[in-house]
């Protein structure tokens, strides 16, 4: 195991709170979503002498999120912070990784299934370019479906066997609208006001994840691959090389020169104390990949 | 909290606060509530370009409208510059940060306690992704300055004082309570939703994506120019400074293309700031909605004799700017008539 990711797994080992999970900065409250992520990476890191103390830590942090758990399914940003309700796919995700959450993540399904992003009916000359009509996942109940909460909705939502339900089916329906011309993603606005908007990597590249998981292939990933593979080699930042080589993996196009991006930025990120910017890039070292469509699919744990 | 942020919300009550909102709606229509207080002075100030001729300009910016050591001595100061998403081929989507290290230096010439630099960027939720093309990573390691993602900060909840968009509360990230000084620190730009984003749309990215996602969908779905009021009364920022050495037209906040245009407006009323910036753009700001009502929300006058003009004259330097040719758009296009 190279020596960066050794580093990174003892930083996070470190600063998980006990009995909880890990904030988004060293010493911050802790949050689902660096938890969720920071759980994974470390399993999906962990040597197999000390995989047991790796399980025992992801197993306390999904306890700690089933006690965020609202009984109709959905959990917070936060203890504290009770609402919105979009970090309940990644908590299902963690669920299911660890294995022996059924009923957590069988309500947590539940909710994703039932919630959906405002729609309306397009009006004359409106500016936004993209089919309003589309439901899929938004940050907030109540507001519009944007890219990356339906991505991870998909992502969960296929890990436990949902890949042909119709909201699926819908949601990357929408993924695919929202495609800027340029081949990539961003929060999820294609063109407004005529023009076309810019890719970001981050978001790419959990798109790529999502539509593999739900065993989507050609239409818009090969374009997306393309615009990822160019850009990649000059990003040194941490989340946005992680999903960015997470999307390439999850679409079978992991350049080989992955590794020693992710050393550079894990080198680039450790002093910032921030949990995600070591979290994700450890996540995407791992070649098999938690989020590949066979890990989403068909379970690691 | 302590400073000149605090002793400004200070100088009127809650109560006071309240009383000049209820009895705002009918005198606003008329321009009237901006004339019932003192003259709100805005400096206006050629800036050709960004190097090291930006300190003196915003130092002297600063002491023309009375901000000086007195009211920054121990002070810890939050620069919110506005960055929205990384465009290294576009610089001018985003505050420069040269404008931003010039006004670090300066408020530390002034002796601030402590002056740092925090953002929630509106469009992407990789900060150091837009810090690093956007100039800002070199610039903050070479001046010593932190940085803070507000985006992911702790959070806490205040009571929607302003009412205005129907939220009863909202979130504020934690660093806003260390700050003594809160700088918005805008780009000069047209805005194809709003018509202009400057000192108090800015602040929209105040508020934390962790609770209202991205692009702040919230703000948005409870309406922009409510939104605006709503958060500029929960933040109160202290001061504004206004990066329009090259500013954008056309498809802003982030497509349009930059104008080189030489100004910097500075103040301590955002309102009349963004008011006095709009006229330079060519924009009459009682088209703008959240600036026409900005007077019924107790945040300022935007009325030309409610504020005082320092430094270069409007007239002698106001352009129009391009607004993307849109029937939406239409609206903020009537021409200046205050």
């Amino acid at each position: 195991m190279p020596s960066w990711t050794e580093e990174v797994r003892r930083r996070l080992v470190a600063a998980r709170r006990p009995g909880e999970g890990w904030g988004y900065r060293a010493g911050g409250e802790s949050a689902v979503e660096p938890s969720v992520l920071a759980a994974l990476a470390l399993l999906a890191s962990a040597e197999p002498t000390g995989a047991d103390e790796t399980r025992q830590a992801a197993a306390a942090t999904c306890r700690w999120l089933g006690g965020l758990q609202s009984a109709d399914g959905p959990l917070g940003v936060t203890a504290r912070l009770r609402r919105p309700y979009w970090p309940t796919a990644l908590a299902a995700i963690l669920w299911s990784v660890v294995g022996g959450f059924g009923d957590e993540v069988e309500r947590a399904v539940r909710w994703l299934l039932a919630v959906r992003g405002r729609t309306w009916e397009p009006e004359p000359d409106q500016p936004e370019e993209h089919d309003t009509t589309l439901a899929g996942w938004p940050w907030v109940e109540g507001t519009h479906s944007w890219l990356e909460p339906t991505a991870w909705a998909i992502l969960a939502l296929c890990r436990q066997g949902y890949v042909e339900h119709p909201r699926v089916a819908e949601g990357v329906e929408l993924v695919l609208d929202r495609q800027v011309p340029s081949g990539g993603w961003n929060y999820g606005n294609s063109s407004v006001f005529g023009t076309a908007l810019r890719a970001q990597p981050a978001a790419t590249g959990l798109a790529l994840a999502a539509l593999a998981a739900a065993g989507h292939e050609g239409e818009g990933g090969d374009g997306a691959v393309a615009w990822l593979t160019a850009l990649l080699p000059r990003i040194r930042t941490g989340r946005s090389l992680g999903w960015g080589l997470i999307g390439l993996t999850a679409w079978g196009r992991r350049p080989p020169e992955a590794d020693r991006w992710l050393a550079e930025t894990a080198e680039r990120m450790l002093p910032h104390e921030t949990t995600l910017e070591i979290a994700i890039p450890l996540l995407a070292a791992d070649p098999a990949g938690l989020l590949s469509p066979a890990g989403a699919r068909e379970g690691v744990s | 909290m302590r400073g000149p942020r605090a002793d400004r919300a200070s100088r009127l009550t809650r109560r006071e606060l309240l009383a000049a909102a209820g009895g705002a709606a009918g005198l606003a229509a008329t321009g009237m509530l901006s004339c019932a207080g003192p003259r709100e002075p805005v400096v206006v100030a050629r800036a050709g370009a960004y190097d090291g001729s930006l300190e003196p300009i915003l130092r002297d910016a600063l002491l023309e409208i009375g901000f000086g050591r007195g009211e920054v001595r121990g002070r810890r100061v939050l620069l919110k510059p506005n960055l929205v998403e990384p465009a290294p081929e576009a610089p001018h989507v985003n505050t420069h940060p040269t404008f931003v290290r010039a006004a670090a230096e300066v408020f530390r010439s002034l002796d601030a306690a402590e002056v740092f630099v925090a953002e929630g960027q509106g469009h992407v939720r990789d900060s150091y992704l837009v810090l690093e093309q956007s100039g800002f990573e070199g610039m903050l390691a070479e001046a010593g300055l932190t940085f803070v993602d507000l985006n992911h900060d702790d959070v806490y909840a205040v009571r929607n004082d302003g009412g205005f968009a129907g939220l009863s509360h909202l979130f504020l990230p934690r660093t806003l309570g260390r700050a003594d000084i809160v700088v918005s620190l805008p780009k000069l730009k047209t805005h194809h939703w709003v018509g202009v984003t400057l000192s108090m749309k800015n602040l929209f990215g105040v508020m934390p994506g962790i609770c209202y996602g991205w692009p702040k969908n919230v703000l948005h779905t409870v309406g922009i120019t409510p939104s605006i009021l709503d958060v500029n009364r929960a933040v109160r920022a202290t001061l504004a400074l206004v990066d329009g050495v090259v500013a954008m037209e056309g498809d802003g906040p982030i497509m349009g293309t930059p104008v080189a245009s030489g100004l910097v407006v500075a103040g301590v009323n955002l309102p009349a700031v963004d008011a006095t910036a709009a006229r330079l753009m060519g924009f009459d700001p009682f088209r703008i909605p959240y600036l026409a009502r900005a007077p019924e929300a107790g945040l300022g006058p935007i009325a030309s004799r409610a504020i005082e003009q320092r430094g270069e004259r409007i007239d002698s330097l106001a352009r129009p700017f391009t607004l993307v040719d849109h029937p939406y758009t239409r609206r903020f296009r009537d021409a200046e008539t205050q």
